[in-house]
């Protein structure tokens, strides 16, 4: 049986390789320019040439996103870079401006096609739509339901991907330019501020309500683990993270236990008690409270969030593995941490592991009270085998 | 350059049938959202429209349960003489299947907003454009210029700058435990402007904090086939009042021209 696939966000080079170690079945990113998150760093073309070959390598997929609404001024240029991704091998691009469509059908450009979720997509008609001009895959709008998705994969026959996890959009994807007005930002070009996670007074008929508690768009983050097995067992072939953004540690958790819970379904073993184990994981990283939002139920004020932000600062992420020498692990240092600290190594294919740190040690081996700098490479002795891109982080029950 | 007007009600829509502008935007019922005034499609046929052309908003984004009232609505409108301004792909997908796609103009209110983009829309057999209000001057002429369509563009009105599906208000006065009786409400930025919001059946509209009004531009907008005056909150007799400066072509000071002039920030860095 062909196992759906787990789509994992990828910023950066360094993010790519993380979500592909640690269990993603293919990545998305942008390139320099076209896509949406401008605030990312985004890969270059040799950058993408490499992300696609160590990807193919690995047997995994790449797609590229190319997904801002054009303007006129923005569409020079784009014939040649939809030739170069082509070059590269990208396995699809995944776009918003159907502009693509003819500009790829046009210079007989030989790439898949996704539909992006910024287009809304919604209903069976359009997802037919699409399909008569050859698209590969629509990534539906949030807004869909459970039985919204699964008529429209019974009908169209199309490939559906969808959102298992991350931040929202409290509007369709594409109706929202609140960013252009308040920030002069363009939002359908990469410049989103998140203007609906601002706090508002709300005036009604002409008076300022006086609360505390102000008005916001914000809506609570997605998380479909609980619906997981039923997102596979209604057809959906794609189950996208949310979080280009992101840093590798939360990518490499989420993404690591997500694809715990996938093949825990395959192989017969999902158990209530392994959810609820993956669930405290992904509720260690998670930035706000998380929900199923539309898709067992139309979302009211439980699926939004008043109390403004309560970002999660990670600083349980102390440093990631660099090697292993059979006795002493380097760390590449991300957060404080002393000896008499107790830890734990998560890592992409074994099971986490608590210790107490012994001494440390800078590179030169002399004996550390401390690691207080973030990129130092710090070592200790270590006599469980660790290997690369393993991360330490600090003990949490 | 023709001059289509939306209307707050029935009677409002008399009164701007008697003006010299050249044809009348109706939102038909359950399919259209962002307005102040919806009609049953079957209410078409009492009024008198005074030989001004027809234009009926089918806007909402359609969900699986829409597609049939939509099948329903597009196979009456097939044989009047209507346009019809859309914004989901299903009424172009169903209108193709009716062979009636002579009729659609698109209608993506942030999407669109390039000459590729429009010509996209031209290729599949559409050839009209209610173009983004979120381009600039420039921009929008070089589509009008380049992508072989007929172009709708705001003149006047407030633009709807975010819809969500959400019932914002509601949840917002439900969890401050705040009755929901309202008849107008407004969101104020911490820097003090205020922008009006609506909740309605599918959910929640807000909206740029002043009517655009590129009065000031007509000359330059003479290339644009029609420009759209848009009642939408705004007081029936201060709408006419606009309507007939349009009409009239006159100048007006301090108005507000959203990004008519300004572009926005591709790149934040």
């Amino acid at each position: 049986m062909k196992k759906v696939e787990l789509l994992a966000p990828a910023g950066n080079l360094e993010r790519l390789k993380i979500a592909l170690l640690y269990g993603a079945d293919a990545v998305y990113f942008g390139g320099r320019n076209y896509s949406l998150r401008a605030n990312a760093k985004n890969l270059d073309i040799s950058e993408i040439d490499e992300a696609c070959k160590y990807a193919h390598n690995l047997g995994k997929k790449v797609y590229v996103t190319v997904n801002i609404v054009f303007h006129t001024e923005d569409t020079l240029g784009i014939t040649d870079y939809l030739k170069d991704l082509e070059k590269c091998g990208v396995d699809a691009i995944i776009v918003s401006d159907p502009l693509i469509i003819d500009v790829i059908h046009d210079n007989k450009i030989n790439i898949p096609i996704h539909i992006s979720t910024q287009y809304s997509s919604v209903n069976i008609e359009t997802v037919k739509f699409w399909k008569s001009l050859g698209v590969e895959r629509v990534v539906l709008g949030r807004e869909c339901s459970r039985d919204e998705i699964k008529e429209i994969i019974d009908k169209t026959g199309v490939e559906i991907e969808t959102f298992i996890h991350g931040a929202m959009c409290s509007s369709y994807s594409g109706r929202c330019v609140l960013s252009n007005y308040f920030t002069n930002r363009d939002a359908n070009r990469g410049g989103c501020a998140q203007i609906c996670r601002w706090n508002f007074d709300l005036i009604k008929d002409g008076k300022k309500l006086d609360n505390d508690i102000k008005f916001t768009m914000c809506s609570k983050d997605l998380c479909m683990l609980e619906y997981l097995t039923d997102m596979i067992d209604i057809g959906i072939k794609s189950l996208k993270v949310e979080g280009r953004m992101r840093s590798i540690y939360y990518i490499a958790v989420v993404i690591n236990n997500y694809r715990r819970a996938i093949d825990d379904y395959y192989n017969g073993t999902l158990t209530d008690e392994n959810l609820r184990m993956y669930r405290h994981e992904l509720d260690k990283v998670a930035n706000r409270d998380n929900v199923a939002q539309f898709y067992n139920k139309f979302p009211g004020m439980d699926e939004q969030y008043f109390l403004g932000r309560d970002e999660v600062s990670n600083q349980e992420f102390l440093g990631i593995v660099d090697d292993y020498d059979g006795e002493y692990v380097t760390v590449i240092s991300k957060n404080f941490f002393k000896p008499g600290d107790k830890v734990e190594i998560i890592s992409p294919d074994r099971e986490t592991f608590s210790f107490i740190l012994g001494e440390i040690y800078d590179e030169d081996g002399n004996v550390l009270d401390a690691s207080r700098h973030p990129e130092n490479r710090v070592k200790f002795k270590l006599d469980k085998e660790v290997k690369r891109f393993d991360m330490l982080r600090s003990y949490e029950l | 350059m023709k001059l289509i007007v939306s209307a707050n009600s029935r009677k409002h829509l008399n009164s701007l049938l008697e003006k010299n502008i050249d044809g009348v935007i109706l939102s038909i019922d359950k399919l259209s959202v962002n307005d102040s005034f919806y009609i049953n499609v079957d209410d078409l046929v009492d009024l008198d429209f005074k030989d001004k052309e027809v234009f009926v908003s089918l806007n909402k984004l359609m969900h699986n349960g829409d597609l049939d009232y939509l099948r329903t609505v597009l196979s009456k409108l097939r044989d009047k003489c209507v346009r019809i301004m859309f914004y989901d792909m299903a009424v172009y997908n169903i209108a193709k299947e009716y062979d009636m796609v002579d009729k659609l103009v698109i209608c993506q209110d942030h999407l669109n907003a390039s000459v590729l983009s429009n010509k996209f829309y031209l290729n599949r057999g559409i050839k009209s454009s209610y173009v983004t209000s979120d381009i600039t001057k420039d921009e929008l002429l070089e589509i009008k210029d380049k992508s072989g369509m007929e172009i709708f563009f705001l003149g006047y009105g407030y633009a709807p700058i975010f819809y969500s599906r959400r019932y914002l208000i509601s949840n917002y006065l439900k969890y401050i435990d705040e009755n929901n009786d309202g008849k107008k409400y407004e969101i104020v930025s911490d820097t003090g402007v205020v922008y009006p919001i609506d909740e309605e059946k599918f959910g929640t509209t807000i909206y740029t904090e002043k009517p655009i009004n590129l009065i000031n531009y007509l000359d330059e907008l003479d290339k644009i086939d029609y420009l759209v005056l848009k009642s939408n909150k705004i007081d029936d007799s201060e709408f006419n009042k606009m309507v007939d400066k349009f009409i009239n072509r006159e100048h007006i000071d301090n108005e507000y021209i959203g990004f008519f002039n300004k572009k926005t920030i591709y790149k934040v860095k």
